[in-house]
């Protein structure tokens, strides 16, 4: 294993050639120092190209499998760990950011670790969840790492499944020390659990926000950029909107359940409104039906005049589907994610750009947008210990390790929270997006248990007031209601 | 009669436009299976001039490991429907022809069985298959195949068999025949068009379940209906590998059908004799 | 059962205590290995339904008396559900029952390739709901789908079918019926065609043709056959599920949110306590409404009997 930081210094010169595309980064207030310090180590370590074979170029140009592929047969690690043996189960939902980076990386994993045999058991995304906490409640022992939004490290940490890494990282501070550095504090800091003495359960390489998704033809033809706030949001979607040509003003993910939950959570979180009053003994009351809560819905309700029809009842490849064909061109609040990059799936890859949501004006309100990602964690179940950490540690790696790693992860669709990955592939305008929204985020949910069941409803009271059900002081007072319900039920008032 | 002919013809016409229009979405599916992705995602359909791909099946078989998958399916439905019909012959002879008192209210019970909605009872289930270390086998699947289509397949039975004609049995009873020969020798050849039928029902019910084989499954025994679900990413639906993945499921029961198709027409019309 | 005949091929004694052995031991196999895969998940539901037992915090888990219930009782989206789902079974078991008897009788001719045709038009069962519901809603979705690609091409306006709480319901139904008609169809065009040559020869002296053939001599012909598709399609109806899943999952809003998609969204979210009490009164409903038929069905083919008899 080799560092890189030597050569930090020495690629800083080429910094402004790299990242051409990326704005400029102002230190604000609301940004915390270590996702300052982390985003300038991204632009330290930019020009970072170790194979000159592998052109920006071609990178884009060739196809995911050629890519992959490629970096497969150029792989030569230093050093190679042959008294690690074993057999590792990888459970996880299928799908291109979890599935393909995973069997990206697995060539190179077997020339460092040649007697550790990866076993990929590809779940569907449709009820990963219960699937994977059913298998943890009896202690299955049949899968050793499995890879889960950090949204349900919570609740599945509750079942006590998981085994706590932070002995394991301390065996190499190096490497932690370089993970932690590499990995913004707001993404890294989702995987140790408050409920749990803030113990670290898992390791990431998938960092993911929900923010604004453009097409930049269309904007810069119409003269716009993207709105700061929500006023100029509801009034370039009027200006863009105009069904007849088969454009329409905006687009959101308006299905009942977790969906439509993200989407109001995300104009919420925008206009200064937050889940609870305090978030500690003696609070925990909801806050839905507040000046930010109201606010969040009567924006929706304006942008839904504006919409594209699907929205009302869709789900993200609903919205992406929108975006690939081009009825969609601005959607304020989607997870998006790097397909709309992906030249395979959208003639539009190279003009949907990404940039902060805009604000709201009740107190508190800012540019903020919701992170995601997913991350792995090993469970306490599984038999092949030595095994399974090798493979998480290897997987979730950084340029520290080998910045092949990063490529194929890349390669694959992944869309990386580790700042030297991301600093080296700006030319992907979502990876650049991502980069530039980390430090201004919110996380999508809060972290505990209920936090997925809360989500899930008030997304089920949002529908229902985007489809007229339900009008907005119904909705809002049974975001609360239902919220308490939860609560109470989890012993937070007593 | 020249009227009545005419009139015929055009029914005929008729039968044939109605069934090609029925089925337009499915061969909407079939197309998409060759269809490049590009294509797949364009805001206008395309229903020719493309150069077909086989990416999809390929990508299928590779992947999403068809070959595999698909031996799976027929090891757990095939054996799964077999249990099945051996059970349920038996015992719907009994509810319906042998003067059990209460035949209706067994056939109810029975029945009634199915009516419980699948994400209520499958943590049961998975707990049960857990504790007996059958995680992951075959045998967890076919035994839920059992317990599922045991119902559907006695109720259905039991019509068949309320309506075959008594006088065989009787001529056999005449003749000294024990209960298991005039069961055995004389009903079952008589109902085997109508067993023919249920079978086929019982084992596409099974074909097409998701829910069970997501939670009793982790990769070793994967079936068809799980392994098609992995194809919609949550952010970005391979449609073509879908499509393709359909295709592949339908062709096996096509050719069954279309092989049965004079018992499937024998069989539901003894059901039907008065 | 009142035309079983005695028969008399056996020595000893008390017969009917025999063949009612008999019939035991042939069901019991049968009984056992139903009561045995399902008193446990039965036992273990109407336990969770008494209790908050969240699936992503089993440490919170207690038990909390009728709650459950009472929680659903006080729901609008339970009420809600109930009404979808009765006004769906109707609506859709009708349209089925009716258009399956128009489709049996135009498949009910002897033609080249009609055994063709009987074997593709069953084709709507067989095919993956989860492919099928998802191409459904590709063809159905507003902007690019084939379904509004048509009606523009004939110069009509499009719909926002799926995502329209005005349509959404409306639009299921119309794949639901697109599915399962074919099954009915298929099933009654056999109870059809076994009709005895000569009862069609003597309508056909009688001169009863056409349409009175079909409503005269067929229909009371295939009455067992239609009855228990008709109790199948029902039963089946009220625990529809998978289109639902797949295509609207209860939306718009909650406009399509029947029972099995409501009963869904508790085990989606994790509350296995709320999802066994909903399952177990889905239960109650289905039983109720088979029982209510079923009575109905055997006083009548009790009266038909009795009516052959004389």
């Amino acid at each position: 294993m080799h560092g890189s930081s030597d050569r930090v210094a020495e690629t800083l010169r080429d910094r402004s050639l790299k990242i051409r595309r990326m704005a400029p980064l102002d230190k604000e207030d609301d940004v915390n120092d270590r996702d300052h310090e982390a985003a300038l180590s991204i632009i330290a370590r930019v020009a970072e190209d170790r194979r000159g074979w592998l052109t920006r170029r071609k990178f884009l140009k060739a196809t995911a499998a050629t890519t992959v592929g490629a970096i497969a047969t150029a792989y030569a690690p230093d050093e190679v760990f042959a008294d690690v043996g074993g057999k590792v189960t990888l459970f996880f939902q299928e799908g291109k950011r979890w599935g393909d980076t995973q069997r990206a990386v697995q060539p190179l994993f077997n020339k460092v670790f040649p007697n550790v045999e990866v076993v990929f058991a590809g779940q569907p995304g449709t009820d990963y969840f219960q699937t994977l906490t059913a298998r943890m409640s009896v202690k299955n022992s049949d899968f050793d790492v499995s890879y889960v939004d950090w949204g349900r490290f919570p609740g599945i940490n509750a079942t006590g499944g998981m085994d706590p890494i932070d002995d394991l990282l301390a065996q190499d501070t190096a490497w932690r020390d370089d993970y932690l550095k590499d990995v913004p504090e707001s993404v890294s800091a989702l995987y140790r659990i408050p409920s749990n003495g803030g113990s670290t359960f898992g390791l990431t390489d998938d960092g993911n926000v929900m923010t604004t998704f453009y097409r930049k033809d269309v904007f810069d033809k119409a003269g716009g950029k993207p709105p700061t706030t929500w006023d100029e949001a509801i009034a370039i979607a009027k200006q863009l909107h105009s069904p007849d040509t088969g454009q329409y003003g905006n687009i959101a993910c308006f299905q009942r359940g977790a969906w439509a939950g993200t989407v109001f959570w995300g104009v919420h979180a925008t206009c200064g409104g937050w889940w609870f009053d305090k978030m500690e003994k003696g609070g925990w009351n909801p806050v839905f039906a507040s000046d930010a809560g109201y606010e969040a819905l009567r924006v929706i309700q304006e942008l839904m005049k504006y919409a594209h029809p699907v929205s009302a009842n869709a789900t993200e490849d609903e919205v992406n589907k929108a975006f690939a064909e081009g009825s969609a061109v601005y959607g304020p609040v989607c997870w998006g994610t790097a397909v709309l990059n992906d030249p395979s799936f959208t003639k539009f890859a190279d003009s949907i750009y990404f940039d902060l949501p805009p604000a709201g004006k009740s107190p508190g309100a800012g540019q903020k947008a919701q992170m995601g990602g997913l991350g792995q964690f090993i469970n306490s179940g599984g038999q092949q210990k030595e095994a399974a950490w090798a493979w998480m540690k290897y997987f979730n790696s950084g340029d520290f390790t080998d910045p092949a790693i990063g490529d194929a992860i890349v390669a694959a669709g992944g869309q990386p929270a580790r700042a030297s990955i991301l600093g080296r592939h700006q030319d992907r305008q979502f990876l650049e997006g991502l980069y530039k929204v980390f430090p201004h985020t919110v996380p999508y949910l809060m972290q505990i248990p209920e936090a997925n069941a809360i989500q899930a409803l008030i997304g089920e009271e949002c529908a229902d007031f985007v489809n007229g059900i339900k009008d907005i002081d119904a909705a809002l007072k049974a975001m609360d209601d239902r919220t308490r319900r939860l609560m109470e039920d989890g012993g937070y008032y007593q | 009669m020249k009227r009545r002919s005419i009139n015929s013809r055009a029914m005929n016409v008729l039968a044939f436009a109605v069934v090609i229009v029925w089925l337009a979405p499915v061969a909407w599916v079939m197309l998409t299976s060759i269809k490049p992705t590009m294509l797949i995602n364009s805001a206008e359909p395309t229903f020719f001039f493309f150069t077909p791909t086989t990416e999809h099946y390929i990508e299928v078989f590779t992947r999403f490991r068809f070959g595999d998958v698909i031996v799976n399916s027929l090891i757990t439905v095939g054996v799964s429907t077999l249990i099945v019909m051996i059970l349920a012959f038996p015992a719907a002879y009994a509810v319906s022809r042998m003067g059990l008192m209460s035949g209706d209210f067994w056939a109810l019970t029975v029945l009634s069985l199915r009516f419980m909605p699948g994400v209520v009872v499958v943590l049961p289930y998975f707990k049960m298959a857990n504790s007996v270390g059958l995680l992951d086998t075959h045998l967890a699947l076919i035994v839920v195949y059992v317990a599922f289509g045991l119902p559907f397949a006695v109720w259905i039975l039991r019509g068949f068999l309320l309506d075959l004609p008594r006088e065989v049995e009787e001529a056999g009873r005449l003749d000294g025949f024990g209960w298991l020969r005039i069961l055995f020798f004389l009903v079952l050849p008589m109902a085997a068009p109508g067993i023919a039928v249920t079978a086929i029902f019982t084992f596409v019910f099974s074909w097409n379940e998701y829910l069970f084989a997501l939670f009793l499954t982790l990769q070793k025994v994967t079936t068809i209906p799980v392994a098609l679900q992995k194809t919609i990413d949550v952010y970005n639906v391979l449609w073509g590998s879908l499509s393709a993945g359909a295709a592949i499921q339908l062709l096996p029961m096509i050719a069954v059908v279309f092989l049965l198709q004079k018992h499937i027409a024998r069989g539901l019309a003894l059901g039907a004799v008065k | 059962m009142a035309a079983e005949p005695s028969f008399t091929g056996k020595r000893h004694a008390p017969l009917a205590a025999h063949r009612r052995r008999v019939a035991y031991l042939l069901l019991a196999p049968t009984l056992l290995v139903l009561l045995g895969l399902s008193i446990f998940p039965t036992i273990y539901s109407v336990f969770l339904s008494f209790r908050v037992d969240p699936l992503y915090n089993p440490k919170v888990a207690r038990f909390i008396g009728w709650r459950n219930y009472t929680d659903l009782f006080s729901d609008d989206r339970f009420w809600n559900s109930i009404r979808l789902t009765l006004y769906w079974t109707v609506v859709v078991v009708t349209i089925q029952m009716v258009v399956g008897f128009l489709l049996a009788i135009l498949l009910d001719r002897k033609m080249r390739g009609a055994s063709v045709l009987r074997t593709l038009i069953i084709v709507p069962v067989f095919i993956s709901p989860i492919a099928m519901g998802l191409t459904w809603r590709f063809i159905f979705e507003p902007v690019s789908g084939l379904a509004n690609w048509f009606l523009s091409g004939l110069g009509l306006e499009g719909y926002s079918w799926l995502s329209s709480t005005d349509t959404a319901l409306g639009t299921l139904m119309f794949v639901d019926c697109w599915q399962w008609t074919p099954f009915v169809a298929l099933i009654l065009l056999a109870g059809i065609q076994s009709i005895s040559p000569e009862i069609t020869e003597a309508a056909r002296l009688d001169r009863i043709r056409g349409v009175s053939y079909y409503t005269r001599i067929v229909l009371p012909l295939i009455r067992p056959v239609i009855m228990v598709v008709l109790l199948i399609r029902i039963v089946d109806s009220i625990r529809f599920f998978d289109l639902n899943f797949i295509m609207t999952k209860g939306g718009p809003g909650s406009s399509t949110l029947v029972m099995s998609t409501y009963d869904y969204t508790f085990f989606e979210q994790g509350h296995l306590g709320l999802m066994a009490a909903c399952g177990l009164l889905m239960l109650v409903l289905v039983n109720l409404v088979v029982f209510v038929f079923l009575n109905t069905l055997y006083r009548s083919e009790k009266a038909a009997r009795r009516a052959d008899m004389k």
